[in-house]
């Protein structure tokens, strides 16, 4: 009885579909259209949010230590760094690393591979990648290495020489974020949080006293 | 086959739209129920299908008290019964052919049964012609002549038509009348509620006549005098 229903009612269900043809064309015109908007924007949002995502993970600031600076100096603010509340992530990257790294990316600039062969000796220093918890740390952390304690050993934050990139991008991103309400972000990241300062597009290699 | 046992139906204490009203009706009988506007015909008849309960008394169909029967097994009981009301009540959405199917749908009638049944009971009531026509598309007679095949096509015990012919012309009329007498012929009882006059006199079959909610008149062949 409950199939014959069925079958009657699916049935009838066409029948009405073709006689009323202008409002089933209007109705179905409608879902689609509605559908295609709810769509496009559910898929921009994961779009915009993945690219959010993948511009925060490049945000970091740099430190690069003056060649003369002794490693475990450098390690020792690197521990110092890493206990500060406001760090996720610090990077060390060493003298041989950062030369090894260099000579890799200017492998066909034989010009460059000759000078360095002339040299004699690594130009190059450490350097020390630092992730922020929340991009508005990035101040307070530049603050803390600007400090008068790593004078000696720190050569150059590129912290400030970026800082209104960073600080534009930072808007950029909030507002992108506000008028998102992402609900493809991880929930049990609290908001922002994941956020970082720019300090650099690409990931900084510690090239500061590239002699090139 | 239908009894009404002192029947009373009080809708407000200041007036009774039926007063101890009694009376039998027969299987294969042809019964008129006349009476002017407001003397009770429809309440009669709403009682019998047990869409009102009785303020007193009690409406047998057979040996079942319609007002006792529990809802679960009304529609059935209500089968039993063919109603042709006077505005058609026909589904506007649905041609004659389906109007007269659904009925049997409802009915829980197989697809087998709806096509050999309704072709049937639109060519007795002449409307095989306009089976795929929606009401808007069909006269008043028309009309009426789908809603009478719609209420027989159960084969119903009887049939109730409450003025069935109230907003039709003359010769619409007699059509619809015709087609009731030939239903009764072929062994269904009919109850018709009217207060056509000309009708009532050229049929000359059993007249029942109600006045202010009371029997005043109950003759076999009888006219219509009020």
């Amino acid at each position: 009885m409950e199939i014959i229903q069925l079958k009657r009612t699916v049935r009838q269900g066409f029948v009405n579909f073709w006689r009323n043809g202008w409002v089933s064309l209007a109705t179905v015109l409608v879902m689609v259209l509605t559908l295609f908007v709810f769509g496009g924007l559910f898929f921009s949002n994961v779009l915009l949010t993945s690219a959010l995502e993948q511009l925060e993970e490049k945000v970091d600031i740099s430190v690069y230590f003056k060649t003369s600076a002794i490693e475990d100096e450098i390690l020792a603010l690197k521990s110092s760094v890493e206990k500060l509340a406001e760090v996720r992530e610090a990077e060390y990257i060493s003298r041989e690393q950062a030369l090894l790294e260099f000579e890799e990316r200017h492998r066909e600039n034989s010009l460059i591979t000759q000078s360095l062969e002339e040299l004699g000796e690594n130009p190059l220093g450490a350097s020390l990648n630092i992730r922020a918890q929340n991009p508005n740390q990035y101040e307070a952390i530049s603050r803390f290495l600007e400090s008068a304690s790593f004078e000696n050993i720190i050569d150059k934050i590129n912290y400030r020489q970026n800082q209104l990139v960073i600080e534009r991008l930072s808007q950029i991103l909030n507002s992108s974020r506000a008028m998102l309400s992402t609900p493809s972000a991880s929930p049990s990241t609290p908001r922002g949080t994941k956020f970082q300062s720019c300090a650099s597009w690409a990931r900084p290699i510690p090239i500061s006293a590239d002699p090139f | 086959m239908i009894y009404f046992d002192h029947v009373s139906k009080v809708y407000s204490p200041t007036s009774a739209a039926l007063e101890d009203v009694s009376f039998a009706v027969e299987p294969q009988e042809f019964v008129s129920i006349v009476g002017q506007s407001g003397a009770g015909k429809s309440t009669l008849l709403k009682l019998l299908l047990a869409e009102e309960k009785p303020s007193s008394g009690k409406v047998f169909f057979e040996s079942l008290d319609v007002h006792k029967i529990s809802n679960g097994e009304l529609p059935r009981v209500r089968r039993r019964m063919g109603v042709v009301f006077q505005d058609y009540k026909l589904l506007p959405t649905k041609t004659a052919y389906e109007n007269i199917a659904f009925a049997m749908e409802a009915a829980g009638k197989t697809e087998e049964e709806i096509q050999q049944d309704v072709p049937q009971v639109l060519e007795l009531v002449g409307l095989m012609d306009k089976a795929w026509h929606f009401p808007s598309e069909l006269s008043g007679g028309e009309l009426q002549r789908v809603a009478i095949a719609r209420a027989i096509v159960n084969r119903p015990d009887v049939v109730i038509a409450d003025e069935p012919t109230g907003n039709l012309d003359p010769i619409n009329t007699w059509e619809i009348i015709n087609l009731l007498e030939k239903i009764n012929e072929l062994g269904t009882t009919v109850i018709l509620a009217t207060h056509d006059k000309e009708v009532i006199n050229s049929l000359k079959r059993r007249v029942v006549t109600l006045e202010k909610g009371r029997v005043v008149r109950d003759e076999k062949r009888g006219r219509y005098v009020l």
